[in-house]
């Protein structure tokens, strides 16, 4: 019986993956694809264009870049499987150590964003479900457009103005510390609180017209338990899903957030990597936000699986 | 009344050579002046007036974006078209290219991409298309799918027409509205994307105006010069939010899901 169970788990478990691991290989291969056959010559911009052809040789034998490009693909593929993302081209240090120093960064970043986003989404959307018409309608379907449409690099130079220019609450930037934290976070999550409060209200307001809920009040559960307990509780899973599928946005919109505010994270460090033709780095910065990006998705999966009785399979 | 934004930065896009002389005209005498009736936006850091420069900039943004959007339509219609109608071996491969590249968040990989091939427009431009296809490749590829079963369809292949005939007058006529939306969303898109990359230096160079690279000068003006803020953040925001808006109305009045 508890064999049946555990295969049973480790088959979920693989289907889960394997389709996963599948695409992860495919975005590395672009990836690989994408910096090999650009144009532009690593060995001569690390050198300068006068460098002797004996030194250039020499360079490109070390960095194994004098290999046909099927076998530096397979190294490449192998060093991966090891973890190893290779030695910056600039600074000469393993590619892997930077990423982590940078990581914490984006993901305090990513946290807190969705943390505004949350706190701002959920009170605006559930307000909106139970008065139809309202102002906070209006307001979500407005700030919904707004939040589509405003780009990083608009809203965030915007709110500088406003609340550290004008008001001086909040300083321009002040990287790594919490107040410096407030304004990036702001940035990038009122595109997806936006997102989220309409959501929120769509959802709830479906939810409330179910005859669960008319039950729940016949039993004269009060309104507070009824919103709390029942109308909430349903509306999380679509709510889940989206979060997880925004929350890979807001890696990428942490790009050009971080270059805003100075932000030290994996965007800012993608920019520096590519103004310096560091291709190792810029490879490397890539590839880590998008498993993080399939990893996300993967676990949202898994998590909707455990939440929602009704997708477990057998 | 969004059609009308969208139509009207176009009609000015076009117009843009009219602009552009007094949009690179550098004035040293009157460096951030602030908005007032000769300049009615302020004049930047070389005293160019910022009015002209914005109008100028729609050029740019908005060229790049439409021909952004021709090409991802063209190219995304034509690979899910083909991946649905073809089946078996050419859909499974190119469905997998499409979760490979929806395995990117879209902005990093076209910066990636207009990192490693240089800055300039024609970079930016394939990029976007690199970026853009796939949108419209997945759902090329369901209409099609959903399509090639009816009944008509299934005549037309019985009647003998060559399939590329099927294709552009049986199942392209019908999956054409949800792409038409897809593409307004699109351009709004594009347009956000290419002042993206111009704002991180990887789009048109200097002294081309273009509203990224507009916003990127203002922020290094902030405390002296708020107001160069102004003119690109509203000039994008206008036709970004109409964009969306037409994209919306269009998804209400074909009644498309999703």
């Amino acid at each position: 019986m508890a064999m049946a169970a555990l295969r049973h788990a480790i088959a979920r478990l693989l289907a889960l993956l394997l389709p996963a691991l599948a695409v992860l290989v495919g975005v590395a291969t672009l990836v690989f694809l994408l910096l090999h056959l650009a144009p532009g010559d690593p060995v001569e911009t690390m050198l300068g264009e006068r460098a002797s052809a004996a030194d250039r040789a020499a360079l490109r034998e070390a960095l194994g870049l004098d290999a046909p490009l099927p076998v530096q693909y397979l190294r490449y593929l192998r060093d991966l499987a090891h973890f190893d993302l290779g030695l910056s081209l600039h600074t000469r240090e393993p590619v892997a150590a930077t990423i982590l120093e940078r990581l914490p960064y984006t993901a305090i970043l990513a946290v807190a964003a969705l943390v505004c986003a949350l706190v701002l989404a959920l009170p605006l959307g559930l307000y909106g479900a139970l008065r139809a018409g309202g102002l906070a309608e209006t307001l979500t379907s407005v700030a919904a457009v707004l939040g589509m449409s405003l780009p990083s690099f608009v809203l965030g130079p915007l709110l500088m103005m406003v609340f550290a220019v004008w008001l001086g609450w909040l300083p321009i930037a002040a990287p790594g510390t919490v107040a410096g934290l407030v304004l990036p976070a702001l940035t990038l999550g009122l595109a997806l609180a936006a997102l989220l409060a309409r959501m929120v209200r769509a959802t709830v307001r479906e939810v409330l017209a179910e005859d669960y809920i008319r039950a729940a009040r016949a039993r004269g559960l009060s309104e507070a338990r009824v919103l709390w307990r029942h109308a909430l509780a349903n509306a999380a899973l679509p709510l889940l899903t989206v979060v997880g599928m925004q929350l890979g946005a807001l890696l990428g919109g942490a790009v050009i957030t971080e270059i805003v505010f100075g932000w030290p994270g994996l965007g800012a460090l993608t920019i520096e990597a590519i103004q310096r033709r560091d291709y190792p780095l810029v490879q490397a910065c890539v590839l880590v936000v998008s498993v993080s990006y399939v990893a996300i998705n993967l676990a949202t999966d898994a998590l909707y699986g455990l939440c929602d009785p009704r997708t477990r399979t057998g | 009344m969004a059609l009308a934004f969208v139509l009207g930065w176009a009609v000015i896009a076009l117009l843009h050579p009219l602009f552009l002389p007094e949009a690179t005209r550098v004035h040293l005498d009157a460096l951030f002046r602030a908005p007032a009736a000769t300049a009615w936006l302020g004049t930047d850091e070389l005293g160019r007036s910022i009015a002209q420069r914005v109008l100028a900039g729609a050029a740019l943004s908005c060229g790049i974006a439409v021909v952004a959007v021709a090409v991802s339509l063209l190219l995304g219609t034509a690979i899910g078209v083909l991946a649905a109608w073809t089946g078996g071996l050419v859909d499974t491969a190119l469905a997998r290219l499409i979760d490979v590249f929806m395995a990117f968040p879209d902005i990093l990989l076209a910066i990636a991409l207009a990192g490693v091939l240089g800055p300039g427009t024609g970079n930016v431009l394939i990029a976007l298309g690199a970026v853009g296809w796939v949108g419209f490749a997945r759902l090329a590829r369901a209409q099609t799918f959903a399509l090639k079963t009816r009944e008509h369809v299934a005549v037309a292949r019985a009647l003998g027409v060559p399939p590329p005939a099927i294709v552009l007058r049986h199942v392209l006529p019908l999956a054409a509205a949800p792409l038409v939306v897809e593409a307004s969303f699109a351009l709004a898109a594009m347009i956000v994307a290419e002042a993206g990359l111009s704002f991180l230096g990887l789009g048109a160079q200097p002294p081309t105006p273009s509203w990224g690279s507009m916003i990127r000068q203002a922020m290094q003006y902030l405390l002296i010069a708020p107001h160069m803020l102004i003119g690109p953040c509203a000039a994008l925001m206008s036709i970004a939010v109409s964009a969306n808006l037409l994209g919306d109305r269009l998804r209400d009045r074909w009644q498309i899901k999703a």
